[in-house]
């Protein structure tokens, strides 16, 4: 389906279950150098619609340069530019416009469980869930008064904590108006407790037409819900893009 | 003393939005053309959106108080316009109801039986068969007497013979240059032939209409003039199934607009055969004033390509929309889910190819069994399950399950959702 290539912004700074150990510390790439990768990507696309560049390894709202740094790279040419990010950011000032105007279409929210108190418990930040939702809702409000085409999609992190509340996620990410969303399933998590949970997430997101792709599993294990492996976008890290 | 014709008909047709029925137009430009019937008969049009409440197109029928209503069905409005059509009946019985369109001319007989306030079906070409039924009408005949209708005789239904199709088009007159029609900016469509030369087994259009007819050019060219000259019009398009029909077609058609595409006036969304067009086709679709052009592949698994005597040729087919960016011209790529003999796989491939060809627009559609049309004649020995009520959907087919079938509907409009997320991607227009 469709590619991005993965361009570190920084790292340590994606939103994930606050019960495990503390990631590395946050530390920012400059913009000339992601500028330079981003030209790489540009430049080496080989074929298939791009190319596209999707911003990874801190929640770009954290970046203090993220203003040039989207201006940076939609300059270089990309045809479509996504992000991630914890979604808290987006409802706080001109946030969402600004980077709707800079060209930012595809914006992946990431959430752990699909209520407001088991999520800020695991993040441990009060009011997280509640402001990621508000920022989904006020990225679509935006972007229909810009008269932009944006794509908003879920992502969650599936570890033995928050399995259990898979189908909520994808049912809050779907009341939300996510078009996909993508469950990245921790090795550590048992296999016969989670498949149920799993199905169960798949068909939710059927029912309410949103596609649920599922990262960390086999096509075996899967079984049946193998298709669930696809994904309507992909992001590839650069590195292995390029050795590729 | 009332000025009211002898005969009050209302035309009604409920659109996609930003469509003008052209439908309409010809009933009414061909019935008023008709000595028999002019100064006798009165119309009044109603060109509505789809989304409308039915409801409210019984209250706009009504308020007009008509002896005639004539509704033009297709399978999106079928419901909307059969909730009307009761209405309508029920707060005036003496009302006499017409339908006609695709949804129903292949099915009258069945429509009928179910539809008791609905009085008759024009079958086929309505042209010609309209005005016949309005002028039985007047002179108080049996409207079963009328060939190409289908009504209730002595309580029975019955189907008078079909009525040959219009031999010389020319012979209808245009809605615009009769008055009928007011062209719209974006809303505008004008027809340069009927039929279709190909004969896929979804589509009504090569079946219904049969072999190609055309209009004239001078009468091409006069309708072209009036709908590009009308002010405020800065944008139509042609509702003919195959703009390319053949090259010196192509060259007529680009002849004619040329003058108006100087002027910045623009077509939107013709339908092409993609695979005949080179750099030479591009480059005349360019001086006509073109901006996007809407094609197939509809599907690239061989199985469902011979089920629906399609033919496609990937490298004549990626070959046509390069052309086409080269001149800048956007292409809209559609794929149908839900064709016989399509795998899951082959809907796979289908996305795939149309991401890699990068077309600037990809549209995914299930597929509706249509009256009329092959599959539907066939549907049974395809093992084809579909809503027999209207718009008929395809339910599962033997090699796509109900469950198989609704998960490609889900990733299909996701992969679709994610492709026009572009930089420069921004909404159409409201």
């Amino acid at each position: 389906m469709i590619e991005y290539v993965g361009v570190p912004i920084g790292t340590g700074g994606m939103a994930c279950c606050s019960r495990y150990p503390a990631g590395k510390e946050i530390t920012f790439r400059p913009v000339a150098e992601i500028r330079e990768d981003v030209r790489v990507v540009v430049k080496e696309w080989a074929s298939g619609t791009g190319p596209n560049v999707t911003l990874v390894g801190v929640d770009p709202f954290k970046h203090p340069e993220l203003p040039t740094l989207v201006r940076s790279v939609t300059g270089c040419g990309v045809k479509r530019l996504g992000m991630e990010t914890d979604g808290v950011a987006l409802c706080s000032g001109d946030n969402a416009a600004g980077i709707i105007s800079a060209g930012v279409r595809h914006i992946e929210v990431v959430i752990l469980a699909g209520d407001a108190y088991s999520h800020d418990r695991l993040t441990k930040i009060e009011g997280s869930f509640d402001a990621a939702m508000a920022g989904m809702a006020s990225l679509a409000e935006v972007a229909k008064g810009l008269g932009s085409r944006i794509i908003v999609c879920g992502r969650s992190r599936i570890c033995r904590h928050n399995f259990e509340h898979t189908p909520g996620i994808v049912c809050a990410f779907a009341e939300a108006g996510a078009s996909t969303v993508t469950l990245e399933v921790d090795r550590a998590v048992n296999r016969g407790r989670m498949r149920p949970l799993l199905e169960a997430a798949v068909e939710t997101g059927i029912t309410y037409g949103v596609w649920v792709s599922i990262e960390g599993l086999t096509e075996e294990e899967l079984g049946e819900y193998s298709r669930n492996a696809l994904s309507p976008a992909y992001t590839t890290p650069f590195e292995e893009w390029r050795s590729s | 003393m009332s000025d009211r014709p002898d005969l009050t008909v209302a035309l009604v047709a409920m659109n996609w939005p930003s469509y003008q029925s052209l439908a309409l137009g010809y009933l009414s430009a061909y019935s008023l053309a008709d000595q028999r019937l002019a100064g006798r008969v009165g119309f009044v049009t109603m060109d509505l959106n789809s989304d409308m409440d039915p409801w409210w197109v019984a209250y706009r029928v009504i308020r007009k108080e008509p002896d005639v209503v004539a509704l033009s069905v297709m399978c999106w409005n079928a419901r909307s316009i059969c909730m009307a059509c009761r209405i309508i009946k029920q707060a005036r019985p003496d009302t006499f109801i017409i339908v006609g369109g695709p949804e129903v001319g292949p099915i009258a007989e069945e429509w009928l039986e179910s539809r008791p306030h609905i009085d008759a079906i024009v079958r086929g070409e309505g042209e010609e068969t309209f005005a016949e039924l309005l002028h039985t009408r007047l002179k108080g005949g049996k409207p079963w007497r009328v060939e190409g209708v289908t009504c209730r005789r002595e309580g029975e239904i019955y189907s008078a013979p079909d009525r040959p199709l219009i031999a010389d088009l020319d012979s209808i007159p245009s809605p615009y240059l009769s008055g009928q029609i007011v062209a719209r900016h974006g809303a505008a469509y004008i027809e340069t032939y009927r039929g279709c030369p190909y004969n896929c087994a979804y589509c009504y259009e090569g079946k219904g209409y049969g072999k190609v007819r055309h209009f004239s050019p001078e009468r091409v060219a006069a309708d072209i003039e009036m709908v590009a000259s009308t002010p405020g019009v800065g944008e139509f398009s042609f509702i003919d199934s195959v703009f390319n029909l053949n090259k010196e077609h192509l060259q007529r058609i680009t002849t004619m607009l040329e003058p108006y595409a100087h002027q910045g006036k623009r077509l939107h969304t013709i339908e092409v055969d993609i695979e005949r067009i080179g750099p030479e086709e591009a480059a005349m679709l360019k001086r006509a004033g073109v901006g996007s052009v809407e094609t197939g592949p509809q599907t690239v698994g061989s199985g469902a390509l011979q089920a629906c005597s399609r033919r496609f040729d990937s490298e004549r087919f990626r070959a046509g929309v390069e052309a086409c960016k080269a001149e800048g011209i956007t292409v809209e790529c559609d794929l149908i889910v839900g064709l016989p003999n399509d795998t899951f796989g082959d809907f796979l491939d289908g996305l795939e190819f149309v991401l890699d060809v990068d077309p600037g627009i990809i549209q995914f559609s299930t597929l509706h069994v249509l009256p009329g049309t092959g599959l539907w004649e066939h549907a049974e020995e395809l093992g084809l399950v579909y809503n027999s009520c209207p718009p008929h959907e395809i339910i599962q087919t033997p090699t796509l399950d109900f469950a198989d079938l609704r998960r490609a509907e889900v990733l299909g409009s996701a992969v679709t959702a994610h492709y026009r997320a572009r930089v420069d991607g921004s909404a159409p227009p409201a």
